[in-house]
């Protein structure tokens, strides 16, 4: 039989190239031209029907004293800040428990993932009803445990409670990182469990000592990305809240959209995206930096 | 590992023909989606609406009319959505050149969109056509009109709004049901009797919801009850008007709703219409809410749901500077978007639909809303029925559109933030007008002086 044997690299490297050539065509046409464009259109005035004129930096001034862009990324950062890590805290404490060779283990872990793949339309409108002040779940359960009327947090209707409404939200989807933490957790070796417990270190002190720093690779990898997802929050806010009440979820990406398709101001626009690039670049960078000190990589 | 070449040419054929297939179903599944293909000869024109459900299915029918009067020109239509704010959809083809023959406009849009050279020039077409302000219910034209040029024709004309209430509630608290109210002391009255509130501060039912419709066009509907105003537009050829958000009625407007999102908690009001989701489950057809300001599709929906209801439809009623009847006018428009050429075919199905007997009369009759066209023999057909005799009468009494300002879109998204800020954060009415009055001021500027650049560079 003849074999297709190409003599040398040279001749080789044509052939690669055209394999790949649909990806490069398509991040160059797709990716890498709309992400230079973006940065053109962050110097210009763009009403979007009128031609881009440059103004320079004008756009970026405009940000650094504009109210609502400064209450966006307030808003954006309490939801990040407590989000991620209550979220990671929930997933992580899923996983331990079933990291206890419980029965069914199969069933609970398909059981924690399901909200993951649930659309998220139709979870923002499951979870409209459940955060109902007067009839959700939420506060027919605080009501059964004897709160006070008036002590029943308003939930999305409450400027107050919206926040931390969206975040206990995000709490449903922490299923994807517990099946990390747990494929990770599987993955300790036992030993280094039974030596521990040689050694007289308690239930407490194998998971600080020697379960957490052996997933610390995969803590990282969660961390990152879900803040990554955190700063980006759009969908919850512009299906469920609009923003409101009194602009308490007015989320970045949110405040970006208004900006470019109801402001008809594509160039601030773009300019919120590439300061949002940066402020996500300077946080991963934060993040990995800081991971020196508590990721360990046991390979 | 190395491939031989035989294998990888039958890989490559088996691929090829694999495609070819997958293309040939795809082209399939779209062919089988319902859209009926243009016959040979015919000119296509596409259209954008941004119509779902039921109402796309009644839309259909008109252009099926259309179609069945004109067998040389195929419609061909999609759906772009628009939120009366933005329409992300057209907004990007106009800007890749690559936008629809003709589009679905609000009558609010078409100034602002006209302004910002996203609409085409019909003027002369328009003329040619015979065509003027005189056939529209007057605030439905003068949206369509910007710097002395029409850039859509009015197609729909929504009288905004109707007092509905529920005369069985209004017996129960001792109210006549056959008097409802006229003056804004009489509402506050009824309001204050037909609202219920239970043990533990829960709602049991509202008197009425001053902002049922959100902040912006609940304002819009209340300030001109109290003989409000927003914009005094330019006349003749001139593009700048006189903003007066600011003005005292608005505030008077906008200080009398605060009272009841003060009185009945806002957040608790907001808990309780959140109960309700789903056209069926309103809270009007369920004796939740005793009054509504209702729009003129309801008035089927509640028959539809609510068969048994005992209700009456009148005018809101007005402040004492304001006057009874009062209400303004909504309601869609058709354009021909940047970058389309007006082709005789586009300009035919705009006139037929907007300013025809035959075109108005199919759009009151398959969708049951008012047509534009002030003489359409649609007209005819209703006067037996009094509840849409009601709306006519709004219609035909009407002076105001929202208002006729080029930055719109800005202007609702304001008047939305003003009302959650003076409601939940309890801001001051005045100070927040204030604030969007100089706003609105700074946006219109520019947005009018671009506009200005614009025309004089076409002159």
């Amino acid at each position: 039989m003849k074999h297709f044997r190409p003599t040398s690299s040279f001749h080789r490297w044509p052939v690669g190239v055209a394999f790949c050539l649909p990806l490069i065509a398509g991040l160059a046409m797709f990716t890498a031209f709309p992400v230079g464009m973006s940065l053109y259109y962050s110097l210009c005035s763009y009403p979007i029907f009128s031609p881009p004129r440059l103004i320079g930096l004008r756009n970026y001034q405009e940000l650094a004293g504009d109210p609502r862009f400064w209450l966006s990324v307030w808003n954006t950062f309490y939801y990040a800040m407590v989000a991620v890590p209550l979220g990671m805290a929930t997933g992580l404490l899923l996983a331990l428990l079933l990291n206890l060779k419980v029965k069914g283990l199969a069933f609970y872990r398909t059981l924690f993932f399901l909200p993951t793949v649930v659309p998220l339309v139709a979870s923002c409108v499951l979870w409209n009803q459940i955060l109902n002040p007067q009839q959700g779940l939420i506060n027919e359960f605080l009501r059964f445990l004897g709160l006070p009327a008036a002590w029943l947090p308003g939930w999305l209707t409450s400027v107050a409670w919206s926040k931390p409404a969206l975040i206990l939200m995000s709490l449903w989807g922490c299923g994807g990182g517990m099946v990390l933490y747990l494929a990770a957790l599987q993955d300790v070796p036992q030993e280094l469990y039974e030596a521990a417990a040689l050694d007289g270190a308690r239930a407490w002190h194998r998971l600080r000592h020697v379960a957490l720093p052996m997933i610390s690779p995969v803590l990282l990898f969660t961390l990152i990305m879900g803040l990554i997802g955190a700063v980006q929050i759009f969908a919850q806010a512009f299906i469920m809240t609009n923003g409101g009440p009194a602009d308490s979820t007015l989320f970045y990406s949110l405040k970006l959209f208004n900006t470019a398709f109801t402001e008809y101001r594509l160039g601030y626009a773009s300019a919120m995206a590439w300061v949002m690039f940066v402020l996500i670049l300077l946080a991963t960078l934060g993040v990995m930096k800081l991971s020196n000190k508590f990721v360990y990589y046991h390979s | 590992m190395t491939l031989s070449s035989r294998k990888f040419q039958r890989g490559v054929r088996t691929g090829r023909w694999l495609l070819l297939l997958a293309t040939a179903g795809i082209a399939g599944m779209l062919g089988g989606c319902g859209h009926k293909t243009p016959r040979r000869g015919q000119t296509v024109i596409s259209f954008w609406e941004p119509y779902g459900g039921a109402s796309k299915t009644r839309l259909q029918k008109v252009i099926d009319e259309f179609e069945r009067l004109h067998p040389n020109i195929h419609v061909a239509v999609s759906y772009a959505a628009n939120n009366l704010t933005s329409s992300q959809k057209l907004f990007l083809a106009i800007a890749g050149g690559v936008p629809p023959d003709v589009t679905v406009v609000d009558g609010q849009q078409a100034t602002e969109w006209a302004a910002r050279g996203a609409l085409d020039n019909i003027t002369r077409q328009v003329r040619q056509a015979g065509i003027s302000g005189r056939d529209f219910w007057t605030p439905r034209w003068k949206e369509s009109v910007f710097a002395g040029r029409v850039y859509a024709l009015p197609w729909g004309a929504d009288p905004n709004f109707a007092l509905a209430w529920n005369k069985k509630l209004f017996r129960q608290a001792g109210l006549n049901p056959n008097d409802p109210p006229r003056t804004m002391a009489q509402l506050d009255r009824d309001i204050r009797r037909l609202t219920v509130i239970g043990p533990r501060g829960r709602i049991i039912r509202m008197g009425l919801i001053p902002w049922e419709f959100g902040s912006a066009n609940s304002l819009f509907t209340w300030a001109y009850a109290f003989g409000g105003n927003f914009y005094d537009p330019p006349r003749g050829n001139r593009l700048i008007g006189r903003v007066t958000i600011n003005n005292p009625r608005n505030i008077e407007a906008l200080r009398w709703m605060a009272r009841y999102a003060k009185r009945y908690g806002i957040s608790r009001v907001a808990a309780f219409q959140s109960n309700f989701i789903g056209v069926a489950a309103n809270p009007f057809y369920t004796g939740q809410v005793a009054m509504t300001l209702l729009y003129i599709e309801q008035d089927p929906l509640i028959r539809r749901y609510a068969p048994t209801l005992d209700y009456g439809v009148s005018f809101i009623p007005a402040g004492p500077h304001g006057h009874y009847p009062t209400g303004w006018l909504g309601g869609w428009s058709l354009a021909i978007p940047k970058g389309s050429k007006v082709t005789p075919a586009a300009f035919e199905f705009i006139r037929w639909m907007c300013a025809s007997p035959a075109g108005s009369l199919a759009y009151g009759k398959d969708m049951a809303m008012f047509p534009a066209y002030r003489k359409s023999p649609y007209y005819k057909t209703i006067r037996n029925n009094k509840h849409l005799m009601v709306f006519y009468r709004i219609v035909a009494q009407s002076t105001h559109a929202r208002s006729l300002m080029p930055v719109q879109g800005y202007l609702m998204e304001l008047l939305h933030r003003a009302g959650q800020q003076v409601f939940y954060n309890h801001r001051s009415a005045r100070r927040e007008l204030d604030k969007i009055n100089r706003l609105v001021k700074e946006r219109l500027a520019e947005v009018v002086r671009r506009a200005r650049n614009r025309l004089e560079r076409r002159r």
